[in-house]
């Protein structure tokens, strides 16, 4: 048996690694976030100005979408090319390997939304003075969007239809991170108490990365096998 | 070294053979055969803990952690040779240095930054030998599921050796394969092991003519 530190190790080091030879998922995902924004806009034309509300859900929904695009791709290559299975054998666990995935692709996720939410934000009229609360919002919400995510693709791994499978899966999972996420914006913009909000998505997102990489683990296992 | 008591392997309602009572010693090199679907691949898949469908008992001197090359080579397609050997190399905790050496015996020098998608099968299968040169497993029962497959006739007498040396310094070797061992050496230490109608059965001194 591998001891706990030494499992994460060699995750860190495997998920840095894919990290940065599968770049491509993340550019496809933001550029995704990116373009779709900037096009709503263009659509709506000059004279029609969007409440800041709508704008915010949008933005919601744009990450929601982003994330899952990036998510297509975290496990299937892993499960077809037999990695789970040596990893087993060495009696490691999948738990970790999972909570270590989540957590990098998080980072990563998270530090390309702080450079697109201010543009796409900006793009559809939300008020500049509500960018940084919608920023902290959305890297704290975007953890518990990626481990909903990760857990719809981990169900539905190994299955032929997986992508559609995932995305009902996952939409219904999204929807509280998503509705306090942009609720903690909306308080603020009715000069409301935010925190309150603001803490029960943290809470969320602190639950979704606790539970969700043993879900991964349990249902990947059962595949393996 | 490996004991086995009324062990069977099922799948789904299925038993794939009946029950198998038997004790292998270390330094038993043991192949075994037997038909399509018999369990032989499920059997080494139990013994590396991937696979639950057993019943009956099966224990390891010292519990010890068993090295398993199945089937699949758990390669990433995105990675080059090198990273995959060194990702391969950090799943069994062994140290990079060797890497170097253990390229240059089995003839992948040169393609350390070839993406594996690039590779010939063969090449790709001696990737995932590659760990079974390093002397950190020599202390380990090793569990290989075809591992002669693809492979050209010399890194197949060149594993079939390693396989030798390692149960005669008190390893111990399971495999499957569908073809016989070509080292005259290495077919006198087999300890064959039928997954046949009507029972299992361990054939130590098998007459291969």
């Amino acid at each position: 048996m591998t001891s706990i530190r030494n499992d994460i190790r060699v995750a860190l080091s495997r998920e840095w690694l894919l990290l940065r030879r599968q770049s491509t998922h993340l550019i496809n995902g933001f550029c995704f976030f990116l373009l779709v924004g900037l096009i709503y806009q263009i659509m709506l034309g000059p004279n029609l100005v969007m409440p800041q509300g709508v704008g915010l859900c949008v933005l919601w929904v744009l990450s929601l979408l982003s994330i899952l695009l990036i998510a297509e791709g975290w496990l299937a290559t892993d499960l077809k090319s037999g990695f789970y299975e040596i990893w087993l054998s060495q009696g490691r666990s999948l738990w970790l390997l999972f909570a270590v995935k989540l957590f990098m692709q998080w980072l990563v996720i998270a530090m390309l939304m702080l450079c697109f939410v201010p543009i796409v934000g900006f793009q559809i009229g939300i008020d500049m003075q509500y960018i940084p609360l919608t920023l902290m919002a959305m890297v704290i919400s975007s953890l518990a969007m990626v481990c909903f995510c990760g857990f719809g693709v981990a169900v539905t791994a190994g299955q032929t239809s997986g992508g559609l499978l995932t995305a009902i899966l996952v939409l219904p999972l999204n929807i509280p991170p998503m509705i306090f996420g942009a609720g903690a914006v909306m308080e603020q913009m009715q000069a409301y108490d935010y925190w309150p909000v603001l803490m029960l998505l943290t809470a969320i997102s602190l639950g979704a990365i606790m539970l969700i990489p043993a879900v991964m683990g349990f249902s990947v296992k059962i595949l393996v096998e | 070294m490996l004991s086995f008591n009324s062990f069977s392997v099922i799948r789904g309602e299925k038993t794939l053979f009946k029950p198998l009572s038997v004790n292998f010693r270390s330094g038993d090199l043991v192949q075994l055969v037997g038909p399509n679907g018999r369990g032989k691949t499920s059997l080494l898949r139990v013994l590396a803990g991937i696979f639950s469908g057993f019943e009956g008992q099966f224990s390891w001197l010292d519990e010890q952690v068993p090295v398993y090359l199945g089937h699949k080579t758990g390669l990433h397609p995105g990675m080059n040779l090198l990273e995959n050997m060194q990702q391969l190399f950090n799943l069994y905790n062994l140290e990079h240095e060797l890497i170097d050496s253990i390229l240059l015996k089995l003839g992948l020098m040169g393609y350390e930054s070839t993406p594996v998608t690039r590779l010939s099968a063969g090449q790709t299968r001696k990737i995932t030998l590659a760990p079974l040169f390093h002397p950190a497993l020599h202390q380990k029962p090793w569990l290989l599921d075809e591992p002669f497959t693809s492979l050209d006739q010399e890194t197949c007498l060149l594993i079939e050796g390693l396989c030798l040396e390692h149960a005669e310094r008190g390893g111990f070797v399971m495999m499957t394969s569908h073809q016989n061992c070509l080292r005259e050496d290495v077919r006198e230490k087999i300890t064959l092991l039928q997954l046949e109608e009507p029972e299992p059965q361990v054939i130590e001194d098998y007459d291969y003519e």
